[in-house]
């Protein structure tokens, strides 16, 4: 099927129809499905009606929806072994935590095989992955864990943030002849906006001004990225905002471009410190922007800390629009 | 006294007779997952406690007895039994012992047989004494001794059927059809070799010839095969998939879940289970508490031959394969063999629980007496072959060397 058809689309608003993130994602794989006879999803309860949070309820191939034991690490080598075979396998995690299960199917074997072959075999392999929050989902359910394969190489890494970019960047993750790591963040499931109801793809490592603004660059992902815009917009601040949508392949240029003109930099990240896609983003401004940068580059992450259950502990643990607004005030204070 | 109570039991005692003896076969069909060579040596015994004069008897009279009883009462026996129980029961091997004039093997296939073991033999004896010299820079699982289990597997294989395999590669290649100049510069890191300098022998590839990719981490590639077989059943294409691993492998988890899932999807996939008694350094006794056939008979059928005769697993290979393409259902193939050298590099193994008898245990030499005797080849042709292959190999090894590098710039293409 010839997925090169299928256009690109750059502009932000589409036709008027407003659908929520989690419509728009399971739009994108029955299209997918439609359109492709080799597409098709595996995964535990994928076949479930109301299974992933319902973002495959009601597919027009059912036939072609496969859930699958609780056997992680073989069904990523399944998806692998159908993909070298000429499929174009999505896979769904429930939780990213579950991905633990596969790494060595994901690291070993999906990120390098194109590798290991010099491209004589393709690997056109999406798997999606929830990260779940809140609720007392505890330690073991909401992890994120999206910095740890962006690490592979081999991998590509999407987080998309709105209903727009989620059924684009799903799109040209299926079209694309690599494997993609597909993070969804369970709380911009409800979240709503324009999207087109054809089938679109964007550009892979293509970053966004979110916001624009002259005296902070934020770089956020994922729900990070909503929450930095609102405490933007909820405190009037100067600051421009960036959401790279794929962490790998880095829009680098976008960051480097914000960073020169307005010196600073907060790079959010809704994960764990030590090595993560902060720190990356922090290390590119230092390595590539330093002259221009007049501050300290700052970090916004999670606590060097698994999550806990309680709801006031919870509270303390996660980032939020709030803690945001208050770091950015504190950063364009000490300017 | 109405009835006298005697004659109600004489019904009653033949019955009971019949169900002893149905009991008696059942049992002996519980024995299915032995090797083979035990399995002939009691259908051997059966024959003969059945037959007035030994069957294997040169005898003109003999043999023609044979092969009346054979086309009279097999023949209905196997009517009256489920064919699962058929297969079970191994009919064709009997067949094969009462008609011992004959190998199940045309000529042709036998001499195609020959020539894989010898290929891999070969190049991998010319492999040891290159190796010290550095020149391939890459670990090696040398092969020799196991040659007959991919051998006899490809041999019913087509090139369209994915054959997924783990570290111990060359010899499944070479079963499949990966030309050997592709598999020497690739162990000499060349551009010309199958992954092009990319892989090493651990990662060999050749699409042509349905190899796409091998991998190094015990275990992993055995669900590539099931993925393989899914996509096969879901495109509706008419090819099988092939994943061919050792018995270390069947202590791993994927391992388990792949055949779980096969069964579950029901996929046309061949499990191949290399079972040379060692994982790694450590005997089968030492990893794993139950042999492993025993298990996977109840999620799919069992066939098992032995590893170091070709022609047993040409048979139970075919038989597994022809099933597999049938149903198109899952089949597992167990071949017990014996690993010649260590793990890795090209020193031959001297543990003192791996005896190899290197007389008794080669499945070149075991072909070669076989077709020598029913005189489908002659010792000249057998030199002939020889010859032949071994100015491969230099030709191939000559090739290797001659090739060039890969260029330092395109250390990351096709990441």
């Amino acid at each position: 099927m010839p997925w090169s058809r299928i256009p690109q689309s750059q502009s932000k608003v589409d036709g008027d129809r407003v659908i929520s993130f989690k419509d728009s994602i399971r739009e994108a794989i029955d299209q997918a499905m439609i359109y492709d006879p080799s597409v098709f999803a595996i995964g535990l309860d994928a076949d479930d009606k109301f299974g992933v949070f319902g973002s495959m309820m009601d597919m027009t191939h059912p036939e072609r929806i496969i859930g699958t034991p609780v056997s992680e690490n073989a069904m990523t080598g399944v998806a692998l072994g159908a993909a070298l075979s000429g499929m174009r396998p999505v896979y769904v995690h429930l939780r990213v935590d579950f991905m633990m299960l596969t790494m060595d199917q994901i690291v070993n074997y999906v990120a390098k095989w194109r590798y290991m072959t010099q491209g004589q075999v393709k690997v056109p392999l999406v798997i999606r992955a929830v990260i779940g929050r809140g609720w007392g989902s505890a330690a073991q359910h909401s992890g994120t864990l999206h910095s740890m394969f962006a690490h592979i190489p081999g991998l590509k890494v999407m987080m998309p943030s709105t209903p727009y970019n989620v059924k684009g960047l799903f799109l040209a993750a299926v079209k694309e002849d690599y494997p993609v790591i597909f993070i969804e963040h369970r709380w911009l499931y409800k979240n709503t906006g324009h999207v087109p109801p054809e089938m679109y793809t964007l550009p892979i490592g293509k970053g966004e001004i979110i916001r624009e603004g002259k005296r902070l660059t934020v770089v956020a992902t994922s729900i990070a990225a909503i929450d930095a815009l609102n405490a933007c917009e909820h405190g009037d601040l100067d600051v421009e905002v960036i959401d790279p949508q794929t962490l790998k392949p880095l829009d680098e240029n976008v960051i480097l471009e914000s960073v020169k003109k307005t010196g600073r930099l907060l790079a959010v990240d809704y994960d764990f410190p030590v090595c993560g896609f902060a720190a990356e983003v922090c290390a590119l401004a230092a390595e590539k922007a330093f002259k221009y940068l007049k501050a300290p580059v700052h970090r916004l992450t999670f606590p060097e800390s698994c999550v806990p259950a309680s709801s006031v502990l919870e509270k303390a643990f996660f980032p939020s629009q709030e803690k945001i607004g208050a770091r950015i005030k504190q950063i364009l204070a000490e300017a | 006294m109405a009835k006298i109570p005697t004659q109600d039991w004489i019904p009653n005692v033949a019955f009971f007779q019949l169900f002893l003896l149905a009991f008696d076969i059942v049992h002996d069909f519980q024995r299915l997952c032995l090797p083979r060579s035990y399995l002939r040596r009691r259908a051997r015994a059966k024959l003969e406690a059945l037959m007035p004069v030994p069957f294997n008897s040169s005898s003109p009279a003999v043999r023609l007895s044979s092969l009346i009883l054979k086309k009279i009462w097999p023949h209905r026996t196997r009517r009256a039994l489920s064919p699962q129980f058929a297969r079970l029961w191994n009919w064709k091997e009997i067949e094969r012992v009462l008609m011992p004039d004959t190998l199940p093997v045309t000529k042709e296939i036998g001499c195609w047989l020959l020539r894989k073991l010898r290929e891999i033999r070969q190049f991998e004896e010319r492999i040891i004494p290159i190796y010290p010299t550095d020149v391939m820079v890459t670990p090696v699982h040398l092969h020799i001794g196991q040659e007959a289990v991919p051998v006899g597997v490809c041999a019913h294989l087509q090139p369209s059927d994915m054959l997924f395999f783990g570290h111990r590669t060359h010899g499944p290649a070479l079963a499949k059809g990966l030309d050997m100049k592709k598999l020497m510069a690739e162990l000499y890191g060349r551009t010309t070799g199958s992954a092009r300098g990319y892989g090493g022998s651990m990662h060999l590839v050749d699409v042509a010839n349905g190899m796409p990719g091998s991998s190094a981490i015990v275990g992993g590639s055995i669900a590539l095969g099931v993925g393989s077989a899914l996509a096969a059943k879901l495109r509706k294409e008419d090819r099988i998939a092939v994943s061919h691993f050792g018995d270390g492998a069947t202590d791993s988890g994927v391992f388990w879940e792949s055949i779980n899932f096969a069964a579950l999807r029901q996929v046309p996939v061949l499990f191949v289970c290399e079972d040379n008694g060692l994982s790694n350094v450590m005997p089968k006794s030492a990893h794993m508490a139950v042999e492993v056939e025993k298990v996977v008979k109840e999620f799919m059928p069992v066939f098992c031959a032995d590893g170091t005769d070709v022609l047993a697993v040409y048979g139970a290979g075919g038989e597994a394969i022809a099933y597999i393409r049938k149903e198109g259902k899952p089949a597992f193939l167990k071949c017990l063999t014996k690993r010649w050298m260590k793990h890795q590099g090209v020193e031959a193994d001297d543990l003192s629980y791996n005896p190899v008898d290197r007389e008794r245990d080669d499945p070149i030499k075991k072909l070669e007496a076989a077709m020598l005797e029913y005189k489908l080849i002659t010792r000249d042709e057998i030199r002939q072959l020889a010859a032949e292959i071994e100015s491969q190999i230099d030709a191939a090894v000559k090739f290797a060397a001659a090739s060039p590098f890969p260029d330092e710039r395109d250390l990351a293409k096709e990441v």
